[in-house]
């Protein structure tokens, strides 16, 4: 079973935002990686069905979410962390993601009372659990997001943005609980941080205007880097990013001049190669 | 915390504790004794029979839920209403705002039109139909729930929820605007007039929203009503003209039609635009 996206469009207004996108995801943890604007909210809210292209399909989980009844049953399975998670801030923490539960059929209360337990528990917010929403940091606010889209440990996950806030601790934790998920369920996640993708995802997805750059895994897209990037002294002319690293060498990426020191390439640097100059509008974190 | 205990209850009296079939004394005496014995506990333990025991925290639990819930909700269930569709009602900011906005706008009005006489009735009758569509619209406006989104990939229904709060919110405008019409002077039972030229406008607004926007749609409907109102009243015409038995037919056919278009887009409420 996969998940199947074929010739997907979406405008809003005279703006592009998905571009005849196919895309076939396979089970495991896929990550969008993509400049803002890229258009991957967009496909994201398209794959937890919150918004309709205008066309293409979809096709996720054997479902097919443009029919009503497969639409329904395609919701009882997914689980879904939007951008911003728009939680009730007068509510309590348990409050909310009971409600959630509610609302998806968690109709047995002492069965969704210990759902609801165990959700808090795999995202640390147990003793925050009776807090006010408006209470807690912006990175709890994140985890208590990624609590309700994991009520009822759903077969597909979509993460917009999951890492966002969320401390070192906190980063290397949610990636457990990620890739821990369960076999055969399909989680995909959208990101600006490179080092998740590397560390987690199976898949990585570059879309860039509403179309797909690349698909592979990480390996892979670092592998395509191979022969752009070199460590000098100072920038070269063929370089289109180049940034002071640690070290104190430069590290270039584009066409190297020949002689060069060349590096292996990571994921940051293919990404950096395949969206050029676009990724400094991105939240990627490199001192250009 | 175990201590040394020399008496101990005879296993008789354990296990009709146990059994919930002793009488409230020995009850009370076991009880205590079991508070510092986890000899006598494990006893109990084991003879407690499970379903029982489920059946005890399942009571615990409902019991702990109903007094989590606000009053609100705790009311709503006891007439009946589901859970899911009473934590509908109630959670989401927007519905709380469009109640809020009704009850005061409905204050402000009946303080308007108090001591009045034409003024006052023009006044009650420009606006009076607009709380309630007004109010739903405030309901049913997207900003105004954060969680929408979350909502959205739910599989609860947006018909449904758009005819909870529709209903709630409307039906609380219209009972707030009712009582507010018994302040305008000399009008007796023709206050109620109002309520057909209100449902119509409240269903107009709904029918109107998913293509306007709910701002829109609310804006558009109330701009007409004002100026059909106000044009009745500078052309010499009678405003009363509009709850007149003409002008009541003429909101029963807008109503009609309107309804008609809302349940026409009811699927396509489901649907979320999703092509078919």
């Amino acid at each position: 079973m996969t998940v199947h996206i074929e010739q997907l469009h979406k405008r809003f207004g005279r703006t592009t935002a998905l571009d005849r996108l196919s895309l076939e995801l396979q089970p495991g943890v896929t990550g969008l990686l993509g400049p803002n604007g890229a258009g991957k909210t967009t496909l994201l809210r398209i794959l937890a069905t919150v918004l309709a292209p205008d066309g293409g399909s979809v096709r996720a989980l054997g479902l097919d979410p443009s029919q009503p009844a497969e639409r329904q049953e395609l919701r009882r399975r997914l689980g879904y962390l939007p951008q911003d998670v728009g939680a009730y801030s007068g509510f309590a923490v348990r409050e909310f993601i009971d409600y959630i539960a509610i609302l998806k059929e968690h109709t047995d209360r002492r069965a969704r009372r210990a759902e609801v337990d165990r959700v808090l528990e795999l995202v640390d917010l147990t003793d925050k659990a009776y807090d006010r929403i408006r209470t807690i940091s912006g990175g709890m606010r994140r985890r208590l997001g990624l609590a309700q889209a994991l009520l009822g440990s759903p077969d597909l996950l979509v993460l917009d943005e999951p890492a966002v806030g969320l401390d070192p601790q906190q980063r290397l934790r949610f990636r457990e609980l990620v890739s821990t998920a369960g076999p055969g369920r399909f989680v995909v996640l959208s990101t600006h941080q490179t080092e998740d993708v590397a560390a987690l995802c199976r898949d990585v997805v570059v879309i860039d205007a509403g179309r797909v750059l690349f698909t592979g895994t990480p390996a892979e897209l670092a592998a395509s880097a191979d022969g752009r990037v070199w460590r000098s002294d100072s920038r070269d002319p063929g370089a289109t990013l180049a940034w002071v690293s640690g070290d104190g060498s430069t590290r270039q990426i584009g066409r190297p001049p020949a002689g060069a020191e060349l590096v292996p390439p990571t994921v940051e640097d293919a990404y950096l190669v395949l969206v050029g100059a676009k990724a400094l509008t991105t939240d990627v974190s490199v001192a250009v | 915390m175990t201590h040394a205990t020399r008496w101990h209850p005879a296993q008789q009296e354990l296990q009709s504790y146990a059994d919930a079939a002793c009488g409230a004394l020995v009850a009370a005496s076991v009880e205590q004794h079991l508070l510092t014995c986890t000899t006598c506990r494990a006893h109990v333990a084991l003879g407690v029979q499970r379903d029982r025991l489920e059946t005890v925290a399942q009571l615990l639990d409902d019991r702990l839920d109903h007094l989590e819930r606000p009053w609100a909700e705790r009311l709503l269930r006891r007439l009946g209403v589901a859970e899911v569709d009473a934590r509908v009602l109630l959670s989401a900011p927007s519905v709380r705002i469009a109640w809020g906005v009704a009850v005061a706008a409905a204050a402000l009005l009946a303080l308007l039109v108090a001591g009045q006489d034409a003024d006052g009735r023009t006044v009650f009758l420009l606006l009076a139909p607009l709380l309630p569509a007004g109010a739903t619209a405030v309901a049913y406006a997207p900003q105004l729930d954060p969680a929408l989104a979350i909502v959205s990939a739910s599989p609860y229904r947006a018909s449904r929820l758009v005819l909870i709060r529709s209903l709630a919110v409307g039906i609380t405008a219209a009972i707030s605007v009712g009582l507010a019409s018994f302040v305008v002077p000399g009008w007796g039972s023709a206050a109620a007039a109002w309520l057909l030229p209100a449902l119509a406008l409240t269903l107009a607004v709904l029918a109107l929203s998913p293509w306007l926007g709910t701002g829109n749609a609310a804006a558009l409907v109330g701009g007409a009503w004002s100026v059909l109102v106000l044009g009745l009243e500078r052309s010499g015409s009678d405003p009363l003209l509009t709850y007149s038995a003409s002008g009541q037919l003429i909101s029963a056919a807008v109503a009609a039609l309107a309804l008609a278009a809302v349940v026409g887009r009811w699927q396509r409420l489901d649907d979320g635009g999703w092509p078919r």
